[in-house]
């Protein structure tokens, strides 16, 4: 389980949302999923696909496809099922 | 051929192998954020041409497209350029570059634009489809059901 504050969703080189606190686990099967606090999006561009999760680390981001995704803005809550990550360095 | 623009980056290569990434294009927003910058009041009805602010016309279009770059300081370090870096910090970094370095990426960035409008402009000429006879095409299929209901 990795926990975590600033994160971000991107449709390519678009930022469609700021995530200020997140958890991503994978489960015994294997699948990766993330729950998260939205503070702020595009809701057209949440529209798009493909999406992409995005954390920051010290030396670069992990980055995780989103398959699905349900984002209630009233509660500006966000769970979403991902592909396996990609880990990009600095 | 959609409405909307999907992103999609493209790499120019500058005169010495070093490169810039760039929006293929930029859609309608980025569009008029770019003009804003030029000229952020325009006389409504006027008919004149509006008065553009020369220190943003080339910068703001270059802040516009700039993804990023595989430019380096006088050390041979990278500086960064990247989409996710503020407004402010995007326009200072541009702005530190030299004329020379200014000049070659705006020009690059203006022959793409060219390029991409006239690509666009040569699509528009293509038709979608077949030709349509307009004595035997076909009407919309008419809307089944209530258009429009009351629970009153």
């Amino acid at each position: 389980m990795l926990r975590g504050v600033v994160g971000r969703i991107k449709w390519q080189y678009y930022e469609c949302a700021a995530i200020e606190g997140y958890t991503v686990s994978r489960n015994k099967r294997g699948v990766w999923s993330l729950t998260a606090t939205v503070v702020m999006s595009d809701a057209f561009k949440m529209a798009q696909a493909p999406l992409t999760f995005v954390a920051t680390h010290a030396k670069g981001e992990w980055r995780w496809p989103i398959l699905t995704m349900t984002h209630n803005r009233d509660t500006y809550q966000l769970t979403a099922t991902l592909g396996p990550p990609e880990n990009r360095n600095r | 051929m959609s409405d909307f623009v999907t992103p999609e980056p493209e790499r120019l290569t500058l005169h010495d192998g070093k490169f810039i990434d760039i929006k293929k294009r930029l859609n309608h927003g980025e569009t008029e954020d770019m003009y804003a910058k030029w000229a952020p009041f325009v006389e409504a009805g006027s008919g004149k041409a509006p008065l553009l602010q020369r220190r943003e016309v080339r910068t703001s279009k270059v802040e516009a497209y700039l993804l990023g770059w595989s430019l380096t300081n006088d050390q041979g370090k990278p500086v960064a350029m990247t989409s996710e870096m503020s407004e402010a910090d995007r326009v200072a970094t541009i702005r530190g570059l030299s004329p020379e370095r200014f000049d070659e990426i705006h020009a690059a960035i203006e022959a793409h634009e060219t390029k991409m409008n006239a690509e666009r402009a040569a699509q528009k000429k293509i038709p979608d489809g077949p030709p349509v006879d307009a004595a035997t095409s076909s009407s919309p299929s008419p809307v089944t059901g209530p258009l429009s209901g009351s629970v009153n």
